[in-house]
């Protein structure tokens, strides 16, 4: 009889069990999908960080090169203009237009005698 | 005269440079604008055997060839020069600038060779502006490449080349594309010069939003030929209604500056006006110049109005008469 009674109790137990475990196993999806996500983030932040210091090591071998092509510029980083770098590498010859016009001789004489 | 120095017109539109050889003037010249393309771009370069200046990571077409193919990438060429002056927001472009001012003038023909560059005025509808970094990049762009730079004033390069036998004095106005710049020279001596922040790039802009139209489109439209006096289409006519309001404005602040400076009891006597820069060569430019200087009561009595007979080559060559007096 009392095994009887407790039967349904059993019962209960067990459907609860299962629905603790069934809501476990939805926790343990969802810790898993975070903890993807959180690898995932991690991952894109340390290849950022990799790229922002091979473009400071970069930055850095430029000016480097500068400074050793061209030490006569060394001398103007204090001053707020630029580094100029006219000597660059070309493939093939950049194209200018050239032509003739008539000679400035006349007007420079000129120039000269009102001076 | 051979070898007597070199001038350098630094425009937003072109570079050139002017040299006596022969009894002849050498001219180069070089379009202002480049174009930055990744390096994967080579293999397309090299098909259609372009030059290009190649910085590792990335490569440069320079000049005329930026202008042509910046198409084919789907891309605007860009310029180092923006408005007259070197273009702020461009960090390649002093680089660029160097290479093409190398490319156009090649080496002095002795060390220290005097080499005279254009700057224009500060102008006076923009106080935000002002030529000190411009000329001071240039200086030593030029500086490095082995030269002894002076700048001089544009509108006042053309007086040297084109009023020798007006005694050098002249009111003269070089209209180009960044800017326009304007001078007075007495018997040689700058007496007033100024710059309006207005050129041909206005024009196609300004012309270009009030048609629905690109700055690229109307420059287009420009190239084709047009009669500003007689314009046959919508685009036409607008281009012809900021031509007038660009020549109206440059006209007007002479009469001010003559005004507000007093020249207008200085100079006595009737002096010739010389027009040039590329923006001055559309169809019947001068016409609508002289229409314009008419219709406003102006504070100076004037011999002659002219275009110059080089427009293109003008400043250039005023120049390399200003650099063969220091050789």
């Amino acid at each position: 009889m009392a095994a009887k009674e407790q039967t349904p109790q059993v019962d209960q137990l067990r459907m609860e069990i299962g629905q603790v475990a069934q809501q476990a196993r939805a926790s343990e999806v969802k810790i898993v999908q975070l903890l993807e996500q959180i690898v995932n983030r991690v991952n894109q932040l340390a290849a950022a960080q990799e790229a922002m210091a091979a473009q400071a090591d970069h930055s850095t071998a430029r000016m480097s090169t500068v400074s050793v092509t061209a030490p006569e510029t060394a001398k103007l980083d204090s001053e707020p203009v630029f580094i100029p770098r006219p000597n660059l590498t070309i493939e093939g010859s950049i194209f200018t237009s050239e032509s003739t016009s008539t000679s400035v001789e006349a007007a420079a004489k000129a120039l000269k005698e009102i001076k | 005269m051979s070898n007597k120095g070199v001038g350098v017109d630094i425009g937003t539109m072109n570079l050139v440079a002017a040299r006596e050889e022969a009894g002849n003037v050498s001219i180069r010249r070089m379009r202002d604008a480049f174009l930055d393309l990744p390096p994967q771009a080579k293999r397309v370069l090299k098909l259609t055997q372009a030059s290009y200046v190649d910085m590792g990571d990335q490569i440069l077409l320079l000049g005329d060839q930026a202008l042509e193919l910046a198409a084919m990438f789907q891309r605007e060429a860009r310029r180092p020069l923006s408005g007259g002056l070197v273009s702020p927001g461009e960090v390649n472009g002093i680089d660029v600038l160097g290479f093409m001012l190398k490319s156009i003038l090649g080496e002095p023909k002795r060390p220290g060779e005097a080499c005279y560059y254009s700057i224009p005025a500060a102008p006076v509808d923009d106080p935000s502006k002002d030529t000190v970094y411009h000329k001071r990049v240039f200086h030593k762009i030029l500086e490095s490449l082995g030269y002894t730079p002076t700048a001089s004033n544009e509108a006042m390069a053309i007086v040297f080349s084109e009023a020798a036998q007006d005694g050098f004095s002249a009111l003269s106005f070089s209209f180009g594309s960044g800017m326009t710049n304007v001078a007075l020279a007495y018997t040689a001596v700058e007496a007033l010069s100024f710059s309006v922040a207005k050129g041909g790039d206005w024009v196609d802009r300004r012309a270009g939003a009030s048609v629905s139209k690109t700055a690229s489109q109307i420059c287009t439209v420009k190239e084709a030929g047009i009669d500003l006096m007689s314009p046959k289409s919508r685009e036409e006519e607008a281009v012809s209604f900021y031509y007038s309001e660009l020549i109206e404005t440059s006209i007007r602040v002479v009469r001010e500056q003559f005004m507000s400076r007093g020249l207008d009891k200085t100079v006595s006597r009737p002096i010739p006006i010389i027009v040039s820069g590329g923006t001055s060569m559309a169809g019947n430019f001068l016409e609508l110049f002289k229409k314009q200087w008419g219709q406003m009561k102006m504070p100076l009595q004037v011999s002659s109005i002219r275009h110059a007979s080089d427009p293109f080559n003008a400043v250039a060559k005023g120049l390399l008469v200003q650099a063969s007096q220091e050789e």
